[in-house]
């Protein structure tokens, strides 16, 4: 499925999905949602438990605007 | 020149980003920060390639805003953003808060071996010699 119409399928989550394909910069373009949370701590667990080859982790949704300071 | 569009939310400026180790790839999203000497990626992330920082040695340490702390430094086999693809690339192992839109950060240490100049109005990055 192409990540685009992933992104569209959820509401403020973190997303973790199995690439299938990536462009030449290696962004995501198509893949498979293996785990989904508002949490991302989560999502990096279902990561190391899942024995796949390639992955990306992407928020699905208007990510709030937060303070940042390094 | 190659140009590059950076994604921008709020002030800030991020970017994707890959890293293999182990023969599986992860792609990622960098915060663009200037303020940081090295390029900082998330420990599961490292884990999940075969480069697990939990008990590497040396370590750095990193002074932040408000708090001091010790990361450890690891290699990851490559990493690649704005069609450059370094080798044998060092970065620090530590996890940003989970309100972070990123999973880590893209540091000087690859600004500068990439020769970028940033432009924040139009938030693209440049590279004038690849």
């Amino acid at each position: 499925m192409k990540i685009e119409d992933i992104l569209k399928q959820y509401h403020n989550e973190w997303l973790l999905i199995e690439v299938d394909k990536f462009d030449e910069d290696y962004k995501p373009l198509e893949g498979t949602v293996i785990a989904h949370s508002p949490l991302k701590h989560v999502i990096y667990q279902h990561m190391l438990e899942h024995n796949g080859k390639n992955y990306a982790i992407e928020y699905a949704g208007e990510f709030p605007e937060v303070a940042v300071l390094l | 020149m190659k140009i590059y569009r950076l994604e921008k939310h709020g002030n800030l400026l991020y970017t994707n980003s890959a890293v293999k180790g182990n023969g599986i790839i992860v792609a990622v999203k960098l915060l663009i920060d200037t303020g940081s000497n090295y390029t900082i990626l998330p420990f599961e992330t490292l884990i999940k390639i075969g480069r697990d920082p939990s008990f590497i040695k040396p370590t750095v340490q990193i002074v932040a805003a408000n708090s001091l702390f010790v990361a450890p430094k690891v290699k990851v086999e490559w990493i690649h953003a704005f069609g450059l693809k370094f080798e044998s690339f060092q970065v620090l192992a530590h996890n940003l808060p989970s309100e972070f839109y990123a999973d880590g950060v893209l540091g000087m240490d690859f600004l500068t071996r990439a020769k970028a100049t940033i432009d924040t109005a139009k938030e693209q990055i440049y590279f004038s010699e690849i």
